[in-house]
């Protein structure tokens, strides 16, 4: 971008009218960041030690990982609320083909992932050939993948010594003292915020979701950007499920059970509306860390778990209220 | 006129929008008993009139009066209570309703014992006002199983139930058939009969002709005249005169441009449409502005977007650079270099949530890419040019287009098209909503574009600005073209045929 540089200090000599954004759409999350991590690092002393935070990005690391795909899924005006279901599935494929089947594990992830894919392609088609709301649709989906991963498992763990420890490395290793999932996490990141900003696949993600119509009049193949975001949807869970199953060291039907409901508040703490066309996937980081140092400080602080359910569901909330209330004022 | 014998009396109304004033000190009386027609081009303020006398807008100064005395209307409530009834173009009937539901929508109260409707007294009511005004309707059949035309009839039924003393209808025939435009006229003059004037609005000129019994001309929102309606050839000759304003006779184009007649890069034949569109010829030369007369409902629209998007045909062949096009989509009439501009511009042309470097280049975009990643030095690039071109006032590329103004969002949409590099364009209303300064600009734009051998479809309903630039002009009419011109263009001539004071 070195030539466009010129072009872009032009650009500040436009100067017509007053350049607007929503300050609260822009800086809210940043500053409520900013304020609970001062707030908490006086609350608890051991709060900022490298340990902790540590601890937080590795706890963040698969509700931020899956919150890529529900955030692009959402920027395009789609929701996917199969995504923790679709994380058991790719959980129980790899580790079912190692262990069950002997397969390499190498081979095994790739297949995991693979099903995660396909978890996606079977949502697109409900959602854009049957035509059916893409939050009903994975509802459906979120029990019919969740069920198969019962019928597999027939209720039990699968574990064995087929799981080696270049296995739970992926969950439970180190590089240069950061936790594995927390260097995946960056990696992905880095890779999508790059989708997003810098392709075509992002701009049009964000085209679908601001006007479907407008896009398909532009000539966008919106069917196409739909069954893709889907897919990559699946993927980003796959990459979750298969974490948790390499950190636990073996799988169980019920694999993340629940982890919907943090995810989605990651996302919409990231700032996607509701009717797509906003949000960006670097806040999504941000949303997912914040609710991570608030459940952090809740348990060293001694917080009941239940108070903790109590409170995610305030944020979760409260972050729709304000997206709501704002919708209501354009 | 004799204020005794007028229902409603309209004085000196007067209403402006941010940067337009849409009615300046319009007057004039309804009559008891008479149909009262409406009639000026686009944008001379017939619906913002409309909206007044029904209550959605309120008037900046003047009073409505009803039986003579003053009357205000804060809601359309307000406007149904003294006896006005409006029955808009896209009717107000419920679906899934029964008809009798429909009819008695709001005033189940009356039909109430015990907490539960009884629909059988209901129906029996229903019967009685249907006989009454003598229309043929079920009144327990469901509202969806109507024809555009008994949707109509019911909508009328519910006026008169209602009791009211003046009905307004807003384009009624633009979904008719000519039989069905036969049934309403005989609907309208029984409703009249038993004691309501009607206020009729419509593009159609021998509509008006044929039922009205008195007209009132708008023009840029004033008020030309008031006539009683004649049946003569040199009393359609005055309205229309009276509709267009001052003889521009002939304007002559100030271009001189070579075509030559046997480059033509889009050709028609027999082109019909699900839409409505019935048997079109037409052809497009290699740099010609093409422009496009016609009024609402006659389908300009329609035939446009079906030649680009590829849906809604029914029949016909279309040819493109001498090779025929069939089953194709709206990314295949890109990638052949056919650009469209929509007439909604604002829920069809722009992405309002997004910033205008996103916008303008995003048609561009899909070829100015590699491997996936867009060329977002070219797209800067090109925003710049536009912005500087049609002077959007913005103070940042990066700004937001819902923040942006009316018109300066219209320039996106405009430049969002223009910046695709399109070898066909087909513009529709390329200059609704914009200034009369940026008017000229885009004006010299569309002429440059014909100038370096772009092929440009202009579709507008302001006459004086497309006689000024276009090199032919086809004059549309109810899904057909009835008439092409060409050199040198007569104003009067073109509105009578787009209305139909004449027969091609």
């Amino acid at each position: 971008m070195s030539e466009g540089g010129d072009i872009q200090e032009r650009r500040f000599s436009l100067n017509k009218g007053r350049f607007r954004v929503d300050f609260w759409e822009v800086y809210g999350i940043p500053i409520a960041f900013v304020f609970l991590f001062i707030l908490f690092s006086f609350l608890h002393e051991n709060f900022l030690s490298f340990d902790n935070i540590m601890n937080i990005l590795r706890a963040t690391s698969i509700i931020a990982i899956v919150a890529i795909g529900t955030t692009i899924l959402m920027i395009s005006g789609n929701v996917d609320i199969s995504m923790a279901s679709t994380m058991a599935v790719a959980g129980v494929v790899t580790v079912g083909l190692i262990v069950d089947f002997n397969v390499n594990q190498v081979v095994a992830i790739l297949c995991g992932l693979a099903a995660g894919c396909i978890c996606g392609i079977i949502n697109s088609i409900f959602v854009i050939f049957v035509r059916i709301p893409s939050f009903i649709a994975t509802l459906a989906t979120m029990s019919i993948y969740r069920g198969f991963c019962f019928i597999y498992t027939k209720g039990y763990s699968i574990y064995g010594d087929q799981i080696t420890d270049a296995y739970k490395f992926i969950g439970r290793g180190y590089l240069l003292k950061v936790p594995m999932p927390v260097i995946i996490m960056i990696l992905l990141f880095a890779i999508f915020i790059v989708i997003t900003k810098y392709t075509k696949l992002g701009l049009y993600t964000y085209a679908i979701g601001s006007n479907e119509k407008v896009a398909l009049l532009s000539g966008v193949n919106s069917n196409r950007v739909k069954i893709l975001l889907f897919i990559l949807g699946g993927f980003t869970s796959a990459v979750g499920g298969i974490i948790m199953t390499s950190r636990l060291g073996s799988v169980q039907g019920g694999l993340a059970t629940g982890m919907e409901f943090g995810i989605i508040t990651a996302a919409v703490l990231g700032g996607v509306s509701l009717g797509g066309g906003k949000g960006v996937v670097s806040r999504t980081l941000l949303g997912a860390l914040l609710l991570g140092i608030l459940n952090n400080a809740m348990v060293l602080l001694n917080i009941s778990s239940f108070w903790q359910m109590v409170t995610s569901g305030g944020v979760l909330l409260f972050a729709l209220g304000l997206d709501s209330l704002k919708s209501r004022k354009e | 006129m004799h204020p005794t014998n007028s229902v409603l009396d309209i004085e000196n109304i007067s209403k402006s929008f941010p940067g337009v004033q849409a009615l300046k000190k319009v007057s004039f009386s309804v009559k008891r008993n008479c149909i009262h027609g409406l009639v000026g081009e686009n944008g001379a303020g017939k619906s913002t009139l409309i909206k007044i006398i029904s209550g959605v807008y309120h008037p900046e100064e003047g009073v409505i009066k009803i039986g003579g005395a003053p009357v205000h209307f804060a809601t359309p409530r307000d406007s149904l209570r003294f006896g006005i009834s409006t029955i808009y173009q896209e009717l107000s009937v419920i679906d899934d309703l029964t008809v009798a539901q429909d009819l008695f929508f709001g005033e189940e109260r009356r039909f109430m014992n015990l907490g539960f409707i009884n629909f059988k007294r209901m129906n029996e009511e229903a019967k009685k006002v249907l006989r009454h005004a003598n229309f043929d309707l079920n009144p327990s059949v469901k509202v969806g199983t109507l024809s555009v035309s008994e949707k109509q009839q019911l909508e009328i039924a519910k006026a008169i139930s209602k009791n009211v003393k003046i009905i307004l209808m807003d384009e009624p025939t633009s979904a008719l058939s000519d039989r069905e435009v036969g049934f309403l006229f005989r609907d309208i003059n029984r409703v009249k009969q038993s004691g309501v004037s009607i206020i009729y609005i419509s593009h159609h000129l021998d509509e008006i002709f044929n039922i009205c019994d008195y007209v009132t001309i708008l023009r840029d929102g004033e008020v030309v005249d008031t006539l009683e309606v004649l049946d003569s050839p040199d009393f359609k000759e005055e309205v229309i005169n009276k509709m267009v304003g001052k003889k521009i006779a002939n304007i002559k184009t100030n271009r001189f441009r070579k075509i030559h007649s046997d480059d033509k890069v889009l050709e028609l034949f027999d082109y019909s449409t699900t839409t409505g569109v019935t048997s079109v010829n037409l052809y497009l030369h290699h740099g010609e502005i093409l422009g496009i007369y016609g009024g609402l409902g006659s389908k300009r629209t329609e035939l446009f977007k079906s030649i680009f998007t590829g849906r809604d045909r029914l029949s016909g062949k279309v040819i493109l650079k001498g090779t025929e096009i069939v089953g194709y989509d709206i990314s295949d009439s890109i990638d052949r270099g056919i650009g469209f501009l929509p007439e909604d511009k604002k829920e069809e042309g722009l992405f309002l949530n997004l910033a205008i470097i996103k916008n303008i280049p995003f048609i561009l975009y899909d070829k100015e890419s590699r491997l996936g990643f867009l060329r977002q030095k070219t797209g800067l690039m090109v925003t710049e040019e536009y912005r500087k071109l049609l002077d959007i006032k913005t103070p940042s590329l990066n700004q937001i287009v819902t923040f942006l103004s009316g018109g300066n969002q219209q320039k996106v949409v405009l430049a969002k098209l223009l910046a695709a590099k399109c070898e066909i364009l087909i513009l529709d209303e390329p200059l609704v909503g914009i200034d009369v300064g940026t008017k000229n600009e885009i004006l010299d734009i569309i002429n440059n574009l014909a100038n370096e051998g772009k092929s440009v479809v202009v579709i507008s309903s302001e006459l004086p600005e497309l006689i000024r630039i276009s090199d032919r002009i086809l004059i549309i009419r109810n899904g057909s073209i009835i008439k092409e011109v060409a050199g040198e263009f007569n104003q009067e001539e073109i509105i009578s045929y787009a209305v139909g004071g004449r027969i091609a």
